[in-house]
C-alpha cells in the first residue's frame, strides 16, 4: 500500500513539476515534544500559503524548488526558513526557555523515532490534555477537563458539576493533585483530596495524569496523579483575553433562588468573641434567610493572560487572571429510606423534592517568573491564588411516607425546608525553584509555601410544617404552614498549610552505547491543619407560629449559647513527611529501563478540643514505607512500543479518620480509628502503543492492582453496640484494560477511550433479621462488591472538525459512564448504584480576523439525569409512592441539571 | 563512578531506614484524682466517689463525675443544689460508673437549683443538666428523688458542650436505669432519652416535659424494660415513645402499662405530631391498662413497628372534646394501629368513659387553653392537687388485664439498688384501688 502511495506521489510530483509547480507537504510540529502543531500559518512574502491541519499536516503548491517561508503560531516562536518539498517544520515553543529542555525530550529528538507524543516519550504511563485541546473543548473547569483522560470518570456535586476524579475505578482518596509538580493541600474539611472544580481550566497549559509512579514522585497514589501544569512565561509579548457570557437552562425554566448574604458573619459568635462567650439571638443576623427569586441570571467568564520577556530574554514573566461567575443548580428527587428489620430491604421514609440554586464564582491569579542566571542556571518563582465562592440555596419539600399517611396517598405530613449556605475555598501557593547544571550533573530544588482554606460560614436552615388530611367527605384539607421547632446555624472553618522543600539531582553517564541516568532526591513537608466547627440550635418560640413569609416576623430561642466547643470537629493536626528516593534510567537500543526505590516516612499528631480527661484527645502515629518501582519500555519499531511497570504505593488515611473522636448522641455512635492502617498497593501495568502518522495513536493496556487494607466506613458490632467507624478491609483487587485512540484525517479527528475496570472488595456489613427467639436483631456478614465509584465500562469520544484556513473549530464530546456505586450502605446489599449515563457537550469556535475569535460552548446537551437505585425491592410500603416501580429496585435519587450555554469572544495579540 | 557509588549507598541506607517501627500513641486522658466525699464537704465537683450523707445540703459547683467502676451514693433527705461554676451553663452528674440516689417516701432526695431560681418562669430554662450516662455507665438509680429545672446545654468541660441534654440518658445496652417513685418537673427537651439500656421506670410523676417539643420518655434502639404506674402531665409531644431506631443488636422491647397521660401532646409544632403511647421503627412491647385523658391524640403503632409483637389492650381513652376523639386512633396510622388493638380498649365519644378520678376536673381547661402553645396555663402541666385515685364505680376498676407481665430483664444491681418489678394491676391506671401503684 505504501509503495503504491509513493508511486502515486512520485507520479503526481512529476506531473506537477512538469507544470513548474512543486507540491510541499509535511507536518508542522513541536521541536521538543514532536507534537503536531495545529493552525500554524505559513506565509511567503506576506501571502498565505496555508495552515497546518488538525493532524499538523500542511500542503501547498509553489513554483520554486524551494520557498522562503515564515511560520507563525501564537504559542511558538516565529521562524523564517527555506523550505524544500517533503520536509517537516519544527517550531520552538515560546514558553520553552533555553535550558528548559529536559533530557528526555532531547533524547527523543535525537532518537530514531521522531513522531512521538510526550506520552510516548515519558518513562511512566501518562496521559496529557494540551491547552489547545482544552481551549477548543466545552470544559470550563479542570474537573470537566479530566473526564477526557483515558480511564478517568468524575464524581459530580449537587449541581451536576464534576468535582473529583475517579481514576481507573479508584475513588478520590486514592489520587492526589499537583500544581506544576507541587502537591497542594486540600481545603476540604475532612479529607486530603483537592476538589478539581475550584480550578478554572483557562489557567492550564496542560493537564497530565500519571497512572504509574516513578520513585521521584510522591508515593501516595494508587489510582493516579493529576498534575495541572499552569502557563509558563512566553518568549515574546503575549496578550490573550477571553470574555464570555451565557445562561443555564435550569434558570430559564424556573427561577433562581438567591439569598441575602450581606450580613453573614464569616466567623461564629464563639470565634468572634473571647472564650466562654454566651451568644444571644442578637448575634445571629437573619438576612441569609431572606430568599428572593430571580429569572435567568447571566453567567460570565473572563480570562486574561499576558507575558513577556525582559533583560534580553533573561527574565520572563506571565500573569494570568481568570474569573468565572456561573449559576448552576439541580431539580432533585431524593428518597430517604430505612431498612426493614426482618428482610434487610429498603423502605420509603421521606420523599424529598429539592431545588438547588448555586452561584459559583471562581477566580484565579497565577504568575510565573523565570530568570536565567546563565545557560546552566535558572531561578523561577511561581505564585497562585485560586478561589471558589459557592453560594447555594436549597428549597426542599419533604413528604413523609413512613408515617402520617393513614388516609392514603395525597395525605400526610409535609415539611418545607429552606437552607442557605456559602462556601469559600481558597488556595495560595508560592514556589521558588532553581535549576542547575554542572556538566553531566543536574539539580533542581523547590521551596514551597501553600495554604488551603475552607470557610462555610453560617449555614442556616429552618423548616415549615404542614399536613394534608381528608375530612369526613373525603376532601383534602391543607393545614397552614407552621414553623418547625428546630432551626440551625453552623460554621465550619478549615485551614491546611504546607511548607515543603524538594530536591532532585541527576547524573548522566555513558556505558558503552548505553545511557544511564542516575537520579536521587527527596522532599520534606510540614503540614499544619486546623479545623473549627460551631453549631447553634434554635427552637421556634413561642411554638406554633404560622409562617408569614417574612423571617423578621418570627422569633426563635437560642438553645446553646456556647456553640459546640468540644465537638470532635475542633482539632489541630500536624503531618511531617520525609521522602528520599534513588533511581536509575538505562537506555540502550530499543530498551529503556527505569528502576528505583522511594522511602516515605510519615509522622502525624493531633490535638482535639475534647476535655482533657477524654481518652484520645492527643496522640501521634508514625510509619515508614519502602516503595520500589520498575518501568520498562521496549521500542518494537519506529511506530510501536511496549511498556510495562510495577510500582508500590500507599494511600494515607484522612486526617479526621484516625483521630479517636466519639459521637454518641446520634443514631449510630460514631468513632474515629487511630489504629487505621494506611492502604498499601502493588500496581502492575502493561501497555502497547502504536503511533502512526503524526498524531494518530492507538494504545491498549492492562492493569492489575492488589490493594491491602483499603479503608471503608462501616458499621461494626462491638458487644451489643453498633458503631460507625472507618476500618481496613483485607485485600481488594482492581483489574482492567484501557483502549485509547486518536485518529486525524485532514480537518477531521476522532479521539476516544474505552476503559474496562473490575474491582473487588470484601467488607463486613450488617444484616437485619429476626432471630430464633423472635427478636429483631442484626448480625455481621461479608459482602463482595466493586469499589465505590468504579464503573465497569467507561467510554469517551470526541469528534473534532478544524478548518484552519477558515478558522473554524467544532468539537462534540460524549462520555459514557457505566453503572457504579455512589454510596456504600452499612447494610448488606443496600448500596446505592448510579445508573449508567451518557453526557454530551458541544463547543465551536470561529475566527473572525487575526485577533478575534468567537466561540460557543454548550454543556450537558441531552440534559442527562443522574438516577440512582438501591438494587433491592421495597416490599414494605411501595404503595406510598405509587409513581415509582419498586418491585426490583428502589429509585432513591433523580437529579436534573439542565444545559448551560456560553458564548464569547477571544482576543489574541 | 564515584557518584554512582554515592547513589548505591543511598539506596542501601534507605532500605535500612525503612525497617523502622510503626507506632501509634493515644493519650489516656488526664484524670484528676478522685475525691471521696467526706464529712466536711459541702461543695461538690470533679471526680467523686463515696456517699452524700443523709440530711445534708451539697452544692454542685461544677460537673460531678463518677469514674468508671466507682459509685456515688446519695442518702435519704439529701439536697443537691446545682449552682454551677458561674459560667452560666449548668452542671451535670456524669456517670461513668454507678450513681445511686436512694431516698424514701418520708425523706425524699431533692435535686434542684439555688432557691432564687426556683421559679415557674424558669421551668423550661434548663438550669442544669441532670444525670448523663456514658458508654461505661453501670447503673443510674434514682428512688424517691425530686428532680427539677433540667435539660440545658452541656457545659464547656463536658464532651456534650453546647449540645442539648436530656434529664437523664443512657448509651450502652449494659447500663441499668432504675427510676422509681421520683418526681420530675421541668425539662427543656426529652426527660429521658435512652439510647439502649435496661430500664425500670415505675411509679414516677413527670410534669412540664419539653418546652417546644420533646418526648417524655423517648426510647431508642437497644432498650429493654418496663414503664409502669407513671403519671405524665403536660408532655410536649409523646408521653411514652418506644422506638428501635439507632443501632444495637438488642431489639427495643418495652412494656408500657398502668400509666396515666394527661394533657399531653400540645406543645409541638405541626398538627400530626405526637401521640401519647407510640411504638415505631422495629420496637416491640405491649401497652395495656393505661389511661390517656385529654391528650391531643391517642395511642399509635406505626406500620414499621414490630407489629406482630405489639399489642394495645385494656387501655382507656378519654377526651373531653371532639378534636381529641377524632384522633383517638391517630388518623395518620389507622390501619397499623388497628392491627395491634385488642378488644378490651375503652374508647368512646367526647366526655364518655370518664375514668372517675378522685380529684381531677377534666373540663377545667378548654380546647383553646390546651392549644395555647407556649402560653398554656400552669395547671395544664402539673399535678398540683390533682388526685388520680379511682372513685368507686370507675370504669377502670377491674378492667385491667394481667395476662401480660413485665418484660423480663437480667438485672445485675442488687440490694437497695435493685429494681422493684411491678406486676400489672387488674385496675386500669397508675392508682389501683389496692394502693399498690403510684405513691404520689
Amino acid at each position: 500500500m505504501k509503495q503504491i502511495l509513493l508511486l502515486l506521489y512520485c507520479y503526481l510530483a512529476a506531473v506537477l513539476s512538469a507544470q513548474n509547480l512543486q507540491s510541499y507537504k509535511g507536518v508542522v510540529k513541536d521541536a521538543q515534544t514532536q507534537i503536531p502543531i495545529v493552525s500554524a500559518q505559513i506565509t511567503t512574502n506576506g501571502s498565505i500559503l496555508g495552515y497546518s491541519k488538525l493532524d499538523g499536516s500542511y500542503a501547498f503548491l509553489a513554483k520554486a524548488a524551494s520557498v522562503e517561508i515564515e511560520v507563525v503560531h501564537p504559542d511558538y516562536r516565529k521562524i523564517k526558513i527555506t523550505l524544500i518539498p517533503g520536509k517537516d517544520i519544527e517550531l520552538y515553543s515560546i514558553s520553552e526557555t533555553i535550558s528548559g529542555v529536559d533530557i528526555k525530550a532531547k533524547q527523543s529528538q535525537n532518537s530514531e523515532a521522531s513522531g512521538r507524543l510526550t506520552e510516548k516519550v515519558s518513562m511512566n504511563l501518562r496521559n496529557i490534555i494540551s491547552s489547545q485541546e482544552i481551549e477548543v473543548s466545552p470544559d470550563i473547569t479542570v474537573a470537566n477537563v479530566i473526564q477526557r483522560v483515558s480511564g478517568v470518570s468524575i464524581e459530580r456535586n449537587d449541581n451536576g458539576d464534576g468535582q473529583h476524579a475517579i481514576v481507573r475505578g479508584m475513588d478520590k482518596r486514592y489520587n492526589y493533585t499537583l500544581v506544576n509538580g507541587i502537591k497542594i493541600p486540600s481545603p476540604d474539611n475532612k479529607n486530603r483530596y483537592v476538589p478539581l472544580d475550584i480550578f478554572p481550566s483557562d489557567l492550564l497549559d496542560r493537564l497530565e495524569v500519571s497512572k504509574a509512579l516513578t520513585p521521584n514522585m510522591e508515593g501516595d497514589a494508587i489510582g493516579g496523579v493529576i498534575d495541572m501544569k499552569l502557563k509558563d512565561a512566553p518568549n515574546r509579548f503575549m496578550l490573550k483575553v477571553n470574555a464570555g457570557t451565557g445562561y443555564s437552562q435550569l434558570f430559564i425554566d424556573r427561577p433562581y433562588r438567591q439569598f441575602d448574604y450581606s450580613e453573614v458573619n464569616r466567623k461564629s459568635p464563639a470565634a468572634l468573641n473571647p472564650a466562654g462567650y454566651q451568644a444571644t439571638e442578637a448575634d445571629f443576623p437573619m438576612s441569609n434567610l431572606v430568599f428572593t427569586d430571580v429569572q435567568a441570571p447571566v453567567n460570565q467568564v473572563f480570562g486574561l493572560s499576558m507575558g513577556n520577556r525582559f533583560l534580553g530574554g533573561k527574565l520572563g514573566g506571565i500573569l494570568s487572571l481568570s474569573y468565572q461567575n456561573t449559576y448552576r443548580g439541580a431539580n432533585s428527587m431524593f428518597m430517604s429510606t430505612f431498612i426493614q428489620p426482618e428482610t434487610n430491604t429498603p423502605y420509603y421514609e421521606i420523599l424529598q423534592l429539592r431545588k438547588f440554586s448555586a452561584q459559583q464564582q471562581r477566580s484565579g491569579i497565577h504568575t510565573k517568573w523565570d530568570y536565567q542566571l546563565n545557560r546552566k542556571n535558572q531561578l523561577s518563582f511561581y505564585g497562585a491564588y485560586i478561589s471558589l465562592v459557592d453560594r447555594q440555596t436549597r428549597d426542599r419539600t419533604d413528604t413523609i411516607l413512613k408515617i402520617a399517611r393513614g388516609q392514603g396517598p395525597g395525605t400526610g405530613r409535609v415539611e418545607m425546608r429552606n437552607r442557605s449556605r456559602q462556601q469559600f475555598q481558597n488556595i495560595y501557593n508560592a514556589t521558588l525553584q532553581g535549576k542547575h547544571e554542572f556538566g553531566a550533573f543536574k539539580a533542581d530544588w523547590s521551596l514551597v509555601y501553600s495554604l488551603a482554606l475552607q470557610d462555610n460560614p453560617d449555614m442556616a436552615q429552618f423548616a415549615l410544617l404542614s399536613s394534608v388530611s381528608k375530612d369526613s367527605l373525603g376532601n383534602f384539607i391543607d393545614d397552614p404552614d407552621v414553623i418547625d421547632r428546630d432551626f440551625t446555624r453552623r460554621w465550619i472553618n478549615n485551614s491546611d498549610q504546607d511548607l515543603a522543600a524538594y530536591l532532585n539531582t541527576s547524573y548522566l553517564m555513558k556505558l558503552g552505547s548505553a545511557d544511564i541516568e542516575w537520579a536521587a532526591g527527596g522532599l520534606f513537608r510540614h503540614k499544619e491543619r486546623s479545623h473549627h466547627f460551631a453549631s447553634y440550635l434554635f427552637n421556634n418560640f413561642p411554638i406554633g407560629q404560622i409562617w408569614t413569609g417574612d423571617v423578621y416576623q418570627h422569633d426563635w430561642k437560642l438553645r446553646n449559647s456556647i456553640g459546640t466547643p468540644r465537638d470532635p470537629l475542633n482539632y489541630d493536626c500536624n503531618e511531617d513527611i520525609l521522602a528520599l528516593y534513588a533511581m536509575g534510567t538505562y537506555s540502550w537500543n530499543q530498551w529503556e529501563i527505569l528502576g528505583g526505590v522511594r522511602l516515605e516516612q510519615t509522622r502525624f499528631d493531633w490535638i482535639t478540643q475534647a476535655p482533657s480527661n477524654v481518652k484520645g484527645r492527643t496522640g501521634d502515629i508514625s510509619y515508614s514505607d519502602f516503595l520500589p518501582s520498575v518501568h520498562m519500555k521496549y521500542k518494537i519499531d519506529r511506530k510501536a512500543q511496549i511498556r510495562s511497570s510495577y510500582f508500590a504505593s500507599i494511600s494515607r488515611p484522612s486526617f479526621y479518620e484516625v483521630i479517636p473522636y466519639e459521637i454518641n448522641e446520634e443514631d449510630f455512635r460514631e468513632r474515629g480509628n487511630p489504629f487505621l492502617q494506611r492502604t498499601q498497593a502493588h500496581n502492575f501495568d502493561v501497555r502497547i502503543e502504536r503511533f502512526s502518522g503524526a498524531l494518530n495513536k492507538i494504545t491498549a493496556g492492562v492493569f492489575y492492582k492488589i490493594i491491602n487494607n483499603p479503608i471503608e466506613n462501616a458499621l461494626v458490632i462491638d458487644g451489643q453496640n453498633i458503631f460507625a467507624q472507618p476500618n481496613n478491609f483485607g485485600t481488594a483487587t482492581n483489574f482492567g484494560f484501557e483502549l485509547d485512540m486518536a485518529h486525524y484525517v485532514g480537518n477531521f479527528g476522532v479521539r476516544g477511550f474505552y476503559t474496562f475496570t473490575q474491582s473487588e472488595i470484601t467488607t463486613t456489613k450488617l444484616v437485619k433479621f429476626r432471630n430464633s427467639l423472635g427478636n429483631l436483631t442484626e448480625r455481621s456478614e461479608t459482602q463482595t462488591r466493586p469499589l465505590q465509584g468504579q464503573s465497569k465500562h467507561i467510554f469517551n469520544a470526541s469528534l473534532l472538525y478544524k478548518n484552519a484556513k477558515k478558522g473554524t473549530d467544532v468539537q462534540l464530546s460524549g462520555v459514557y459512564t457505566g453503572q457504579r456505586i455512589i454510596s456504600v450502605s452499612p447494610y448488606k446489599d443496600n448500596d446505592v448504584w448510579q445508573r449508567a449515563f451518557f453526557i454530551v457537550d458541544f463547543s465551536a469556535e470561529q475566527r473572525i480576523n487575526k485577533q478575534f475569535t468567537v466561540y460557543i460552548k454548550v454543556n450537558n446537551l441531552l440534559n442527562t439525569p443522574l438516577r440512582a437505585d438501591i438494587l433491592l425491592p421495597n416490599t414494605f410500603n411501595p404503595e406510598q409512592a405509587p409513581y415509582l416501580d419498586a418491585r426490583t429496585s428502589v429509585l432513591v435519587r433523580e437529579d436534573l441539571y439542565g444545559q448551560t450555554y456560553f458564548g464569547g469572544i477571544k482576543f489574541n495579540f | 563512578m564515584k557518584k554512582f557509588s554515592i547513589y548505591a549507598l543511598l539506596v542501601a541506607a534507605m532500605s535500612f531506614a525503612a525497617c523502622g517501627d510503626e507506632t501509634t500513641n493515644v493519650d489516656d486522658g488526664i484524670q484528676d484524682s478522685v475525691k471521696t466525699v467526706d464529712a466536711n464537704m459541702t461543695e461538690i465537683s470533679g471526680y467523686l466517689r463515696g456517699t452524700l450523707t443523709s440530711g445534708k445540703t451539697y452544692t454542685m459547683v461544677g460537673d460531678v463525675i463518677i469514674p468508671a467502676n466507682e459509685i456515688l451514693r446519695v442518702e435519704p433527705g439529701v439536697t443537691v443544689i446545682a449552682q454551677g461554676d458561674g459560667s452560666g451553663v449548668g452542671p451535670e452528674f456524669t456517670v461513668n460508673g454507678t450513681f445511686a440516689a436512694i431516698g424514701s417516701k418520708t425523706q425524699p432526695i431533692l435535686f434542684t437549683v439555688p432557691e432564687a431560681d426556683r421559679k415557674i418562669e424558669n421551668i423550661f430554662a434548663g438550669l442544669w443538666n441532670g444525670f448523663q450516662s456514658t458508654p461505661t455507665t453501670k447503673a443510674l438509680v434514682l428512688k424517691w428523688c425530686k428532680v427539677e429545672f433540667v435539660g440545658g446545654q452541656g457545659g464547656a468541660a463536658s464532651p456534650r458542650a453546647g449540645k442539648s441534654t436530656y434529664g437523664f440518658s443512657s448509651l450502652a445496652p449494659e447500663t441499668e436505669i432504675i427510676v422509681e417513685d421520683c418526681h420530675f418537673r421541668g425539662s427543656v427537651d426529652d426527660m429521658f432519652r435512652p439510647n439502649s439500656g435496661k430500664i425500670n421506670i415505675v411509679r414516677n410523676v413527670f410534669e412540664f416535659s419539653g418546652e417546644t417539643g420533646g418526648d417524655g420518655l423517648n426510647i431508642k434502639g437497644g432498650t429493654v424494660g418496663n414503664m409502669a404506674f407513671n403519671v405524665f402531665i403536660g408532655g410536649a409531644t409523646n408521653a411514652y415513645k418506644v422506638s428501635n431506631e439507632g443501632s444495637s443488636t438488642v431489639q427495643t422491647n418495652v412494656n408500657v402499662y398502668n400509666n396515666i397521660a394527661l394533657n399531653c401532646g400540645y406543645r409541638r409544632s405541626g398538627n400530626t405530631r405526637g401521640t401519647n403511647i407510640n411504638y415505631e421503627v422495629g420496637a416491640r412491647g405491649y401497652a395495656f391498662n393505661n389511661i390517656v385523658a385529654n391528650c391531643k391524640r391517642g395511642m399509635r403503632a406505626l406500620e414499621d413497628a414490630d407489629l406482630q409483637n405489639v399489642k394495645f389492650d385494656n387501655n382507656l381513652y378519654y377526651g373531653a372534646y371532639e378534636e381529641m376523639i377524632a384522633e383517638k386512633i391517630p388518623t395518620d396510622a389507622i390501619a397499623s394501629t388497628q392491627a395491634v388493638l385488642g378488644p378490651n380498649n375503652i374508647m368512646g365519644n367526647a366526655s364518655e368513659n370518664d375514668p372517675m378520678w378522685e380529684n381531677v376536673n377534666l373540663k377545667e381547661f378548654s380546647w383553646d387553653d390546651l392549644m395555647a402553645g407556649s402560653n398554656q396555663k400552669q395547671g395544664i402541666n402539673e399535678k398540683g392537687t390533682k388526685n388520680f385515685r379511682l372513685k368507686s364505680g370507675s370504669p377502670c376498676i377491674g378492667k385491667g388485664t394481667t395476662q401480660w407481665g413485665p418484660v423480663q430483664v437480667q438485672w445485675t444491681v442488687s440490694g437497695d439498688l435493685a429494681p422493684s418489678i411491678m406486676q400489672p394491676s387488674k385496675d386500669i391506671g397508675a392508682y389501683p384501688i389496692d394502693n399498690s401503684g403510684n405513691q404520689y
